[in-house]
């Protein structure tokens, strides 16, 4: 079950990518960007609110203030990141810029290693010499 | 591009970090819940005032291909965030994060095969050495 589920988030994320360039061949950043969230206002939060109700009940809405502040935060990031890709995706193919921001949770690592004390295996610190490694042949002509 | 390019590393790589602070306080989906009002209360109206400054009224006059795609694009996403929640119920967490990193394949192959982007083979070498260290990342 855990395969066909692993398989089912590569493709789908696969097709993210490709999707998102060909929406930007038809239209700017700021349309695709519009119409993004449109989609996800329209379709996701509904159903998230749907389900979360079946799982958690009304009781479940009682978010604690400091899941509201970690997420304004959140928001704010991920905003940023995915107005910035759009003008990148406008300009450069999907294949490589997917790639070259598929590196992010180096940064997510570091931060955690930093901040929140946790341990860093040493096949990670491999992973992260690894990876800066293929960044480095994605620049490459 | 470079530029760009790290700015979106380092806001994602921000992004994930505040996430794991906000699962100390609430469940997955109260979280999930709570970036989507968030999104659509403070992101909607922002790219709304940004779209009017830009391209004015026009700028809504938006084509229908875009609208298409972005609804694969955000169904995609929606479909591989749920997947993702389901498998590491089904699976250790560290190997369902370690091999969904090689999406940036299936993103390469469809981009050379339908938008006829050009690869080099240095760049398909990059794409497999990123995917396999964010494998080992994730191990």
């Amino acid at each position: 079950m855990a395969t066909l589920l692993m398989v089912v988030i590569i493709i789908c994320w696969g097709i993210w990518g490709f999707a998102e360039k060909k929406a930007l061949e038809h239209g700017t950043p700021w349309q695709t960007l519009f119409a993004s969230l449109v989609f996800k206002t329209v379709f996701s939060l509904p159903l998230i609110a749907l389900i979360f109700y079946f799982i958690a009940g009304p009781q479940g809405f009682f978010i604690k203030q400091q899941v509201w502040l970690w997420m304004f935060i959140a928001v704010f990031t991920n905003g940023v990141a995915i107005i910035v890709i759009r003008f990148v995706l406008k300009k450069w193919g999907a294949g490589i810029v997917i790639a070259l921001t598929a590196v992010y949770p180096i940064i997510t690592m570091i931060l955690a290693f930093v901040f929140l004390k946790e341990h860093l295996a040493l096949t990670q610190v491999f992973g992260i010499g690894i990876t800066t490694l293929g960044m480095i042949f994605l620049n490459l002509k | 591009m470079a530029f760009l390019i790290i700015l979106i590393v380092f806001f994602w790589g921000i992004w994930g970090f505040v996430e794991k602070f906000a699962l100390f306080y609430g469940s997955p989906w109260q979280t999930m819940f709570a970036f989507l009002v968030c999104t659509a209360v403070l992101f909607l109206p922002f790219t709304v005032i940004m779209l009017l400054k830009k391209q004015g009224r026009v700028g809504f006059k938006i084509n229908h291909w875009v609208w298409i795609w972005i609804f694969l694009a955000v169904f995609t996403d929606l479909l591989a965030v749920l997947a993702l929640r389901f498998a590491f119920l089904n699976g250790a967490t560290g190997i369902v994060i370690a091999v969904t990193a090689i999406y940036p394949i299936i993103t390469a192959i469809l981009s050379v095969m339908f938008l006829n982007e050009k690869i080099s083979k240095w760049q398909y070498f990059g794409i497999g050495i990123v995917c396999l260290g964010l494998f080992l990342l994730s191990v």
